[in-house]
């Protein structure tokens, strides 16, 4: 996603080595040749790929954004509606709520494991540890597992006598709340699944990331008597720039466009509490027959991931 | 080369666009729609068909339905070794998402199960043949009762009660109030024979700090049979059966409804319906009532089984009884789903036989016992006493034509918007005018 927006950021840093001088390969003899960038080979060569991705996304996407101009119910003969669809949901409050509740999963989908991902990294990245990769496989491991069969765990977990229940006895606070139920609770504990799902994967990132950093960097700054908190915040923090930018695009977009645990936990209840605009898109087109509007929709949605995708890559100056 | 070949990717997206504009959404060809002869066919003309493949598809995947449905299918191909039928089936969310592309196209199932939102969408695009014919030559008109008869007329597949038949069902199904015998009698109460007594009931019940009605409401629409079930208690059944008609003028926001929708928060205020019900699994709450928690259980005849099983004995059933002690009640139910038959059916003939067989009266042992409820006054009682009870409560809304059908069939959007608003009214979130309100927009975008 980020390398499809360029421009923007600058290189503040400078190169760290001087450039050598290149060394020029020595021309094959023989007739010269036409230059290559004046004939078609080039396209030849991206033909393939290009054609699979102008056939299932560039037209999927175009062709979404023409349906969003019609009302239509998916079946009968559609109707030109210029841009009432995109009126409508400026002027539906229902709809913003639901931009909201995708404000509240950034954090728990983005945040959290960003977080959480930093302080597995610095705990298992920083000194040798026995069973690393058991560690990492378990970790990752929710990344792993079919969405559908997490969202039915977590069902039974978050139920009345479920596992959450059960620990928060045990820790002395006596609950019998069903948390998906709860007009309060139910879309914190539809965050907190996407927490644990995405946290392992900010861990892979990061660890691989600290890998590429530098040890002697870390050794001058424990003889400059760095602690193990400077060491990360001076060491470990900037050298994983990149990766965090990558997570953080990963993670945010996945909170925006998050529909799967939602559709299977709790289909956006109780009442509306905990539905999201990729609910409203798949209900809308598939079940509502207002294909029109659900296009519209889905536009919007896609225009906020890219300019919001833009917004981090320019951030964390990874558009060079 | 970087103009080349932006200008190629600018020329391809504008070739798209073009290609795109021509036409616009929904107008798909391909496939002649063949007009059936309508000619009603005896076992001989069938047995003389010649060799025919039949081919089927439905959303029964799983328990009775789908047994029963494989099972006369091997008895209809063995007294008729002509005739082969491909059956195919999907669970019934990915079913109806693929049922208007699978009919539209080129050479569609002869045959299809199709509920009323399905429908709704397979009829304005000509893709089900009229049944009309099959309906007065196989006597399908008698066989139903006209208050499930109004929804299987539609010429637009928006407003239902009049016009051309498009479906027919095996059987049936309907929504009524289960009951935990041992724990009624235990509290000293009876089965009540009004809707006071009933009410009084679920008082005593929580009084003596039992659960009046278990209830599992996180897939959201079990609460909306607890409504419907309650509804003509406030409201008069005929104009509830001309809205789920979408016939124009009428309105779900009237005072009676309001009420039954109070009456439903109310439950929900006073404890009657489980505290956590939104949080609970549908199915978690059936397999609660089944271990004794909860006295009532208002649900659908599909669980019948289930609480046969877990109950066994101890399992009873009836529909909510009138406010006037001796009136007619008027229960939720209709079609099990019906079948439509392709428009571009070649074999069209045969498939409205194969639908009469099906759904005959001399096929109603498998079918009831199956599940499926059984129009024919005659059939016989299924074992276990309470499919039974269930059975005889059926005939006996059959025989009253009392039946009120399931209130999201009034428009495609109405489960999305309704159910959740009923989350919100038993939750004490929304007040009964707004749920009202809600339920009568949706109403109103599709029917205007």
């Amino acid at each position: 996603m980020t390398k499809i927006i360029h421009g923007g950021g600058r290189a503040t840093v400078p190169p760290a080595t001087p450039r050598l001088p290149r060394i020029r390969p020595k021309r094959p003899r023989g007739p010269a040749r036409r230059p290559v960038a004046r004939t078609g080979t080039p396209l030849l060569f991206l033909a393939p790929g290009l054609a699979l991705v102008v056939a299932f996304v560039v037209l999927p996407v175009l062709h979404t954004l023409y349906l969003s101009f019609f009302h239509w119910d998916g079946v009968t003969p559609g109707s030109w509606a210029g841009l009432a669809n995109y009126r409508a949901i400026l002027d539906d409050p229902e709809l913003r709520a639901l931009f909201t509740h995708s404000l509240v999963l950034i954090v728990f989908y983005a945040a959290i494991p960003i977080a959480a991902g930093l302080l597995l990294t610095s705990l298992l990245g920083r000194t040798r540890v026995r069973g690393m990769t058991a560690y990492r496989v378990v970790l990752f491991l929710p990344q792993a597992v079919s969405l559908v069969v997490v969202a039915v765990a977590w069902q039974w977990m978050y139920a009345q006598d479920g596992v959450v229940n059960q620990l928060l006895s045990l820790a002395g606070a006596h609950s019998r709340t069903a948390w998906l139920g709860s007009f309060t609770w139910a879309l914190p504990a539809i965050g907190l699944i996407g927490s644990w799902l995405l946290s392992g994967l900010c861990m892979v990132l990061f660890l691989a990331g600290v890998q590429r950093i530098d040890p002697a960097l870390y050794d001058a700054a424990r003889v400059d008597g760095a602690g193990a908190w400077q060491e990360f915040r001076h060491v470990t923090l900037p050298g994983l720039r990149p990766e965090l930018a990558v997570a953080l695009t990963l993670t945010v977009v996945a909170a925006l466009r998050s529909f799967d645990v939602v559709y299977v936990l709790t289909k956006g209840g109780p009442g509306t509490a905990t539905s999201v605009p990729g609910l409203a898109i798949f209900q809308r087109a598939f079940t509502n027959g207002q294909v029109g509007s659900a296009a519209a929709l889905a536009v919007v949605l896609t225009v906020l991931i890219f300019m919001v995708t833009a917004l981090i890559t320019r951030i964390s100056g990874e558009g060079r | 080369m970087v103009i080349t070949f932006r200008s190629h990717i600018l020329a391809a997206m504008c070739g798209a666009a073009l290609t795109l504009a021509a036409c616009s959404p929904g107008s798909t060809s391909g496939g002649k729609a063949v007009t059936p002869s309508g000619s009603t066919l005896t076992s001989d003309q069938v047995a003389k068909a010649g060799r025919v493949t039949l081919t089927m598809t439905d959303f029964e995947t799983a328990g009775g339905l789908e047994t029963a449905l494989d099972q006369l299918i091997k008895n209809f191909e063995a007294r008729y070794p002509n005739i082969t039928i491909k059956r195919s089936s999907k669970d019934f969310d990915g079913y109806g998402k693929t049922i208007n592309l699978a009919m539209s196209a080129d050479s569609p199932p002869d045959l299809a199960e199709a509920n009323v939102p399905m429908a709704g969408k397979l009829i304005p695009s000509g893709l089900t043949a009229s049944l009309d014919r099959y309906y007065a030559g196989y006597g399908w008109e008698r066989r139903y009762p006209s208050s499930v008869l109004q929804l299987l007329r539609s010429d637009n597949g928006k407003t239902f009660g009049t016009g051309h038949f498009w479906g027919q069902a095996i059987g049936g199904n309907m929504v009524g109030v289960y009951y935990n015998k041992r724990a009624l009698s235990e509290l000293g109460l009876k089965v009540p024979s009004t809707f006071d007594e009933f009410q009084d009931a679920l008082d005593v019940i929580r009084r003596k700090g039992k659960l009046p009605i278990q209830m599992g409401n996180l897939e959201q629409y079990p609460a909306n049979h607890v409504l419907s079930t309650v509804l003509p208690e406030f409201s008069d059944p005929r104009p509830v059966r001309s809205w789920i008609n979408g016939t124009a003028g009428t309105t779900f926001d009237t005072d009676g409804n309001k009420a039954a929708l109070q009456t439903l928060a109310d439950w929900g205020k006073k404890g009657y319906l489980p505290a956590q019900a939104n949080g609970t699994r549908d199915d978690d709450a059936a397999a609660a009532f089944g271990r004794g928690e909860g006295v009532f259980d208002i649900t659908g005849s599909w669980r019948s089984v289930l609480f046969a099983k877990s109950l066994g004995d101890n399992a009873g059933f009836f529909t909510l009884p009138p406010r006037a002690s001796g009136a007619v009640g008027h229960p939720t139910g209709w079609l099990a789903n019906p079948f439509v038959i392709s428009s571009k059916s070649k074999h069209a003939d045969i498939a409205a036989f194969f639908l009469d067989y099906l759904s005959s009266p001399a096929n109603s042992t498998i079918t009831t016992a199956a599940g499926y409820l059984p129009f024919d006054q005659n059939a016989p009682a299924p074992a276990g006493a309470v499919n039974g009870e269930v059975v005889a409560a059926w005939k006996n809304a059959v025989r009253n034509d009392s039946l009120v059908p399931y209130l999201d069939f009034a428009a495609p959007a109405m489960g999305n918007a309704m159910f959740p608003a009923l989350q919100s009214l038993i939750a004490g979130k929304l007040q009964p005018g707004q749920v009202a309100k809600t339920v009568q927009s949706t109403w109103a975008d599709y029917h205007s």
